[in-house]
């Protein structure tokens, strides 16, 4: 089969007619073919010759009109047109293999004719779907008119609906080449037809990214010259699918532009950042120091915040494009953050950021030191500031955190580490080593705060409390203040009240009534029955226990163990880390209280043949269950 | 979408740990520590976190520690189960060495007991990975007090030879090989782990491969 396309590839290859001579000589000679055969003679032997030579000639034929278009000048229009000659030429050929079949028929002898006439037939229709397929693959609408595709109209909203439209057809076009059957992709006309269409790409991707480029370079300039709003954003909003377009077919094009506009704007931010720092040094002396470096902050925050919103947006930051189901279609980026594309996708926001502005470091760090030497408590004051938008600003995301399925650790805890690291440096030289330590000591009082009434819809209070305490625990034991070693030594604590109190809200779950009716027990015996007496109550008899053991078979026992496990699993969160250390603890304590209960049924109730649903080494070989199920 | 400007931005220093996503977090590597009570799996554990040594003996339940390292010049993260030596029933151990992805197994070379002790440990360890390779590395702690050794350096060798794991003596006290263990056994779990994802990946490229007919004749 194979080396038969190869065949006929190169025979038409060899044969380059003109384009109507193609159609009509390979008419033509099926015409010659067909008319020849009198249905007398060898009837069987021509019909097989036949199946045999139409199948040829349908390659012939799908080659020749698709080389025809493209000679003819390549336009979609040409290309269309010979498709529909094809479809009619196809449609004749219908009409003929059914003479063949009749032709057949008649014949002596005919049933290996029939057959034959059939698979004539098939390759018929085979070579119409084929021809559809072709047409629909390289010839959608939006291409029908490439040269326009050279010099775009960008500038009015109906002119990109159009580009847009013939760019995404373009893309869906050359990326399904990969997926087409290998003879398809073969034929001569259909490489031509591609190789018009990738030529069409690097044109429009040329035309779209000068017009971007100078849309960016005249916004800069326009912002750097003004001190009016910046209205690049609104400016360039409606160009985000080109964008993303370019992302994916031009990759170099694509960084170009990014390098303008992190270049240009750079620029312009550089300068009101270390204008807004200048003011602020400047008023020092007149107004109070908080106020000066909340304004500094709240400006730089929120040229950041848009920035941020709007690049990732707009260049796709951190979109894993390549990737992406090739239909064009939109995808959020909060679906795409997880596994290893995820990972790499936040280092490209974060290395956009950085470009975008470089000096905002230097010049904030400056700022403070600048403070610290005109005030005594200056950087004290500087931090406090920082540290209280820290926590305020972890008061929005709070909000963020209760749509999540699972409270987890909040931010504020795990960022202390890199804010220590970033103070420590500051402050190193500073020879203020105690406003520092006031400063830690502060701000992780804050947090402790703030974990201490914090709330989540869908988190157990005990749960979000170990969590956090934990983790801070680990934050503050890395900082090694000694300054610190209290509030340390606190969170410890709560964690493992946290921890304890998750597991006896929980544990007993399993034997539910039967723990509530020992605990009854234990009561009695506390104020003064005799065990061996307690089944003398009511409440406490053998027939009562009994209709509660009823309540336990053992597999049910079991089942409540793997719930159990499940839940806990549900409530703790991937980044706590804290799930073999509760369910540990669930284990203990769960062993435990049969161990105990198992006492007092013997001390309580002997000799009356009761026995708990389950022997200790069930209940282990249980949890080895659950270890090699979850 | 979380927001890259937070008032770390006055971290001299650049940019890599502004991200608040948790889908930026580095691999995750997860260390079991295990051995007999008093062995010094905590000591070596908070003398690799905070770099400090208990003198204070306090026996551990379970306590979990996670820390972000460099291992190779790749950020990854490494998260330590420091386990309890003593454990009343070994099958609650089941479910946690379940979860780990490499194992130190302590013994103190002054306690031959706590060195018999590690035949079971890797027994339990092996049955319930139900894996002969499993990252492992066999430690003999203490290594400062050579004058109270009662464990023969050969027996050690041996063992560790007969399971084809690595021997590495360390002292928490003295900080000797304490980060030579952990980066280690690091080392074997993330070479582990892509050995897997090779497999699998070969897997699906098999897959994927198809066979592409002639449509037309
Ligand atoms: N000299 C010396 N003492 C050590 C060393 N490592 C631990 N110790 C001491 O040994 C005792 C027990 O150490 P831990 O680390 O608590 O032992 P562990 O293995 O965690 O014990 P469990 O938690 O009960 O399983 C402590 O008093 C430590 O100070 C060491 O390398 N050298
Ligand atoms: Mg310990």
């Amino acid at each position: 089969m194979k080396y038969e396309d190869v065949t006929l590839q190169r025979e038409w290859e060899g044969a380059k007619e003109p384009p109507d001579v193609t159609v009509t000589a390979s008419e033509a000679a099926l015409g010659a073919l067909l008319e020849d055969g009198d249905g007398e003679q060898d009837a069987e032997r021509r019909v097989r010759q036949l199946g045999s030579r139409v199948a040829r000639l349908d390659a012939l034929n799908v080659g020749g009109m698709l080389a025809a278009a493209t000679e003819s000048g390549g336009a979609g229009a040409a290309l269309a047109a010979r498709l529909d000659d094809g479809l009619s030429a196809a449609a004749a050929l219908g009409a003929r293999l059914r003479r063949c079949d009749a032709l057949a028929r008649a014949a002596p002898d005919a049933a290996h004719a029939r057959t034959d006439a059939a698979r004539a037939d098939a390759n018929a229709r085979a070579l119409l779907a084929e021809l559809d397929a072709i047409y629909r693959w390289l010839d959608p609408p939006p291409l029908r008119d490439l040269d326009s595709l050279a010099e775009p109209v960008l500038t009015t909203a109906e002119g990109r609906a159009r580009a847009l439209a013939a760019a995404e057809a373009l893309r869906a076009a050359l990326r399904a080449e990969p997926t087409m059957p290998a003879p398809r992709r073969r034929l001569a006309a259909v490489r031509e037809r591609l190789r018009r269409l990738a030529r069409a790409k690097d044109q429009l991707a040329a035309a779209l990214a000068r017009h971007l480029n100078n849309a960016l370079i005249h916004l800069g300039n326009e912002a750097a010259q003004e001190s009016r709003p910046h209205r690049h954003h609104t400016e360039l909003a409606p160009y985000a699918p080109f964008m993303r377009w370019l992302k994916d077919m031009d990759e170099k094009a694509f960084d170009a532009l990014v390098k303008v506009y992190a270049g240009s704007w750079a620029r312009v931010y550089e300068r009101e950042v270390r204008g807004a720092c200048e003011a602020a040094r400047a008023a020092l002396c007149r107004d109070r120091t908080d106020d000066l470096l909340d304004h500094v902050l709240s400006l730089v925050e929120s040229l950041c915040n848009a920035e941020q919103d709007f690049c990732t947006q707009f260049f796709y930051l951190d979109i894993d494009i390549k990737s992406d189901s090739s239909d064009g279609e939109k995808s959020e980026g909060g679906e795409r953050e997880r596994g290893d594309g995820g990972r790499r996708a936040g280092a490209e926001t974060r290395r956009f950021m950085h470009e975008l502005f470089p000096a905002l470091e230097p010049e904030l760090v400056a700022l403070v030191g600048h403070v610290e030497r005109s005030e005594p408590y200056g950087a004290m004051r500087a931090l406090a500031c920082v540290g209280r938008r820290v926590l305020c600003a972890e008061g929005e995301r709070g909000e963020q955190a209760a749509r999540k399925p699972k409270c987890g650790v909040f931010s504020f805890v795990s960022e202390l580490e890199e804010l220590s690291g970033a103070c420590e440096a500051i402050f190193a030289t500073s020879g203020r080593r105690a406003d520092l330590d006031r400063w830690y000591l502060s701000l992780a009082s804050a947090m402790m705060h703030a974990i201490q009434h914090a709330e989540h819809p869908r988190t157990p209070r005990a749960v979000l409390h170990m969590e956090n305490y934990h983790r801070l625990h680990g934050t503050l034991s890395s900082l090694r203040v000694p300054a610190l070693e209290a509030l340390r030594r606190e969170c410890r604590t709560r964690y493992s009240d946290a921890l304890r109190a998750y597991v006896t809200q929980y544990f007993g779950r399993p034997l539910e009534k039967l723990t509530q009716f020992f605990e009854g027990v234990s009561e009695a015996v506390a104020s003064g029955v005799r065990e061996d007496e307690v089944c003398y109550r009511a409440a406490f008899s053998k027939h009562e226990l009994r209709r509660v053991l009823a309540l336990y078979p053992a597999h049910e026992v079991r089942k409540s163990l793997h719930r159990l496990y499940r839940t806990v699993e549900k409530h703790l969160s991937e980044e706590g880390g804290l799930l073999q250390v509760v369910w540990r603890a669930m284990q203990e304590e769960f062993i435990a209280q049969h161990v105990a209960l198992q006492a007092r049924v013997a001390a309580c109730y002997p000799a009356a043949g009761l026995a708990l649903p389950l022997t200790t080494q069930d209940i282990l070989d249980a949890f080895s269950d659950i270890a090699r199920e979850h | 979408m979380p927001r890259l400007f937070c008032c770390s931005c006055l971290v001299p220093r650049p940019a890599p740990g502004m991200s608040k996503k948790p889908a930026a977090q580095p691999t995750l590597h997860k260390v079991i520590m295990v051995g007999s009570g008093g062995v010094g799996k905590s000591a070596l554990t908070l003398q690799f976190m905070y770099d400090e040594f208990v003198e204070d003996y306090e026996p551990t339940k379970a306590d979990s520690y996670r820390k972000k390292v460099v291992l190779d010049g790749e950020e990854v993260q490494i998260d330590i189960l420091d386990t309890a030596g003593q454990e009343d029933y070994a099958a609650i151990r089941d479910n946690y060495f379940r979860s780990g992805e490499g194992f130190l197994c302590v013994f103190s070379i002054t306690e031959p007991e706590s060195f018999d002790a590690t035949q079971e440990f890797r027994e339990q360890i092996l049955r319930v990975k139900n894996d002969e390779n499993i990252p492992f590395l066999l430690v003999g702690n203490k290594s400062d007090l050579a004058d109270k050794r009662r464990v023969p350096l050969d027996a050690c060798r041996e063992r560790a030879a007969h399971w084809q794991v690595p021997y590495v003596e360390t002292s928490a006290k003295t900080r000797d090989n304490v980060d030579k263990v952990f980066f280690d056994l690091m080392r074997e779990i993330r070479s582990r782990k892509s050995d897997d994802s090779r497999a699998t990946n070969g897997d699906v490229k098999r897959k994927k491969r198809r066979i592409i007919k002639c449509a037309i004749l």
